[in-house]
């Protein structure tokens, strides 16, 4: 080992795994589950009864609502109707596919369209179609490889409708833009309805 | 070689000091981070159910327990990890975010038997004789995937201005 090895060793110590989730996170989820479906049975009846004839919707939606930290007002109540359970439910994180956390970050109302980001309980969707980058001659000429990372934006169907570059080698960009927007991915559902989702993915370019 | 049973405090203990270190172990084999938390977590629930006696150091049993559970997953989700990509499981420093996501680029493209020599040896402290143990490979054998691994990181990252 050289004192070059140690520098870079230095280097990689600089970085860290991520955290991962309590041991008994599920525990925790479950107890939170049974805590709001003990709440919603208490209060959503005494709020029926306090007002008459005023929508019961209407507070699940803000409950749902409160807990992603949505800010949506009461203007979503038209479309809320039967959401709040729903979303309840799949919070507990059970399994299927995909398990997107139920707080899509352009939620508006049930007509629009919704994105989630992969991340923590939002698992990548599967890739279908894979297309690798063409190496431009001119950047593989000249030796230029590395790794190209995107923040993308898949669509309902799966293609992919938005990519941006987020590290950037300028030579690369482009056919890295080029062969991510032919790749498509199995369609993502969150409460069984299709949904966005935002993604960072890496290309590499590797001279062979 | 003793066999022991772990009690919950000990296995408690065991996750919150090795957790990071075994996910991201996790991480290297099957690329996708909630699938690694569900390999995590399902070898630390069977200690806590203490359904396992351990032959040896608590530690490389929990390494070759991730490693035999990642592959098991690896060969009944061959077809969804191939471009399973997103799973990040390193923190850089403040600013140096996007230096984590293309240094985690850089170690998925290692090979890996010699990516998880470097998961050990640098973020799980190990040194080779004890990296070795716990994936039943010599110290020789660790030392030189170790450097194999070093220096072709250090080839991809260039790029950062890290040669």
């Amino acid at each position: 080992m050289d004192r070059q090895d140690d520098e870079f060793e230095a280097f990689l110590h600089q970085f860290r795994p991520r955290k991962p989730k309590a041991l008994d996170h599920r525990r925790t989820w479950i107890a939170l589950g049974i805590a709001a479906a003990v709440i919603l049975a208490i209060v959503v009846p005494i709020r029926v009864v306090s007002r008459g004839s005023t929508r019961p919707s209407a507070s699940t939606s803000t409950l749902t609502n409160s807990a992603k930290g949505g800010g949506t007002d009461a203007t979503s109540d038209k479309s809320t109707t039967g959401h709040g359970p729903t979303s309840l439910s799949s919070g507990g994180g059970q399994a299927g596919p995909h398990r997107p956390n139920p707080t899509p970050s352009a939620a508006t109302d049930g007509a629009t369209t919704r994105r989630v980001r992969v991340g923590e309980g939002v698992r990548p969707p599967t890739k279908l179609v894979d297309v690798k980058p063409e190496y431009p001659e001119d950047a593989r000429a000249a030796g230029i490889h590395g790794v190209v990372i995107l923040d993308i934006v898949i669509g309902e169907d799966g293609s992919v409708i938005e990519a941006r570059v987020i590290r950037s080698i300028p030579e690369l960009d482009q056919a890295a833009i080029d062969a991510v927007r032919q790749w498509r991915f199995e369609p993502t559902l969150l409460n069984g309805e299709p949904v966005e989702v935002e993604m960072n993915v890496t290309v590499n370019f590797t001279p062979r | 070689m003793s066999t022991s049973q772990l009690d919950r405090k000990s296995v408690r203990t065991l996750y919150e000091r090795h957790g990071r270190v075994l996910l991201a172990y996790a991480m290297s084999l099957v690329h996708e981070r909630s699938a690694s938390e569900d390999i995590l977590h399902q070898v630390f629930m069977k200690l806590l159910q203490r359904d396992i006696a351990i032959n040896g150091q608590p530690l490389h049993y929990l390494y070759r327990a991730i490693r035999n559970t990642a592959l098991n997953y690896r060969r009944q989700h061959a077809r969804e990890l191939e471009l399973a990509s997103d799973g990040h499981w390193l923190e850089g420093p403040p600013g140096m975010e996007e230096n984590a996501l293309a240094l985690q680029a850089a170690l998925a493209d290692l090979p890996d038997e010699q990516r998880e020599v470097l998961i050990l040896r640098i973020w799980g402290q190990m040194t080779f004789e004890e990296a070795a143990s716990a994936l039943d490979i010599s110290p020789n054998t660790a030392a030189s995937r170790y450097r194999y691994a070093l220096a072709k990181l250090k080839e991809r990252l260039k790029p950062l201005g890290k040669e």
